[in-house]
């Protein structure tokens, strides 16, 4: 007997799809969507830069100081600063005006608290707005082509990997609405280090911070994000031909085989 | 270099740029105003718009105005590094395969994808257009 209930929840301006299967039952997957919905919209009341009201926001501003924060806060922006000094500077939430906006993690750090109301539930997945976390269970994954703007979801993808097994999570950074359409004429290539990078590791704020980190920082990032233990999958640039060039880290975890290699 | 990436800004920026032309109309006509930028409005005149960060890097715009209007956009800075550095980045990855991947119909239970926008270079577009004296 399997049973399997998706829910698509809003909060944060996103849409988060959560699929629990085998809840022991239906009052305690209810329950369990409740809780996990409920966490997301804290997150918001916390750190939404476009409600003043909320702390993050009075923070940005200056109307309230550091002391004024509740613990919440702290831990992430004590989060961001660990992660700048771990990715060299590449995933830096201070702005140059000052202002420290945490609002890159925000998403996957909420969504981490809230996957541990899921404890009753053997097998879940959660698709947070392109960022995907699972457990119990093997779940295939599809990485979005940067081509496609908006939700990706059935859409045809560059290959698939494996989570909610050995690794937990991945998370995909790039392809920015602006920056993907600036292109440089004599080289052909877009005007940025990559068009996309996935992550695939344990914690999904991490394979978050660390996509965003190598999209900004490029080729050194790489090189420090699988130093860290973590697999990559860089789409690097368009093929004239069609298809894209892309680099994968010798333990990704592909679920369709592997696509040909070509000499570098 | 930089006037050959002016050519490629496309799609959400033109848009953008036409709004700029849009606010541009008194001065476009060549038609003097009360505003004490015009006397720029003389031949050629370039305006950077404040460096704009955001966790995907540093974006800057710089417009060109000549008579009064908007004739050139050009990202200063798109992302972290200049746009020259491209190649050699992406050919820096030693340790990893290198693959072509094309986009095929796979059945997946969820997918993986950017959704993020960066609002950071339209806005330092507008700081361009407003020490430009155009908005």
């Amino acid at each position: 007997m399997t049973s399997s209930v998706t829910v698509r929840l809003r909060a944060m301006a996103m849409g988060f799809d959560l699929t629990l299967d085998n809840a022991p039952s239906d009052a305690a997957a209810k329950s369990a969507i409740a809780a996990f919905h409920r966490e997301l919209l804290a997150a918001d009341d916390l750190f939404s830069l476009f409600r003043p009201e909320t702390p993050m926001a009075r923070l940005a501003s200056g109307a309230a100081t550091l002391d004024d924060m509740p613990v919440e806060v702290i831990e992430v922006l004590r989060l961001c600063e660990s992660y700048r000094v771990a990715t060299g500077g590449a995933f830096d939430a201070n702005r140059p005006d000052g202002v420290i906006d945490p609002t890159g993690i925000v998403k996957t750090w909420a969504v981490s608290r809230a996957t541990t109301h899921l404890g009753d539930v053997p097998s879940w997945l959660v698709s947070a707005s392109g960022d995907v976390v699972a457990h119990g269970g093997e779940r295939r994954i599809g990485i979005a082509d940067p081509a496609v703007k908006g939700d990706p979801a059935g859409s045809k993808v560059l290959g698939v990997a494996v989570i909610g097994g050995e690794f937990a999570a991945i998370a995909t950074s790039g392809s920015a609405q602006v920056a993907d359409h600036i292109w440089d004429p004599v080289t052909g290539e877009p005007a940025r280090h990559f068009l996309q990078a996935s992550v695939a590791g344990q914690d999904l704020v991490e394979c978050d911070v660390w996509a965003t980190a190598i999209c900004a920082g490029g080729a050194p990032v790489v090189e420090r994000a699988v130093g860290a233990g973590l697999e990559v999958l860089i789409v690097a640039s368009g093929r004239s031909q069609g298809g894209y060039e892309a680099f994968q880290s010798a333990g990704w975890p592909s679920a369709v085989g592997e696509p040909p290699e070509v000499g570098a | 270099m930089r006037g050959a990436h002016a050519a490629v800004i496309v799609g959400g920026c033109a848009v953008i740029v036409g709004a700029g032309f849009a606010a541009a109309p008194p001065l476009a006509g060549g038609t003097a105003t009360a505003d004490p930028t015009a006397s720029a409005a003389q031949g050629s005149q370039t305006f950077d718009g404040p460096p704009i960060s955001n966790l995907r890097g540093t974006y800057q715009a710089q417009i060109t105005v000549t008579d009064g209007a908007v004739t050139d956009v050009v990202a200063l800075q798109a992302g972290t590094t200049a746009p020259e550095s491209v190649q050699v980045n992406t050919m820096a990855i030693p340790e990893f395969k290198k693959r072509v991947l094309e986009a095929q119909t796979w059945d997946v239970d969820a997918v993986s994808g950017a959704s993020y926008t960066s609002p950071a270079f339209l806005e330092s577009l507008e700081g361009a257009f407003e020490e430009a004296g155009l908005k």
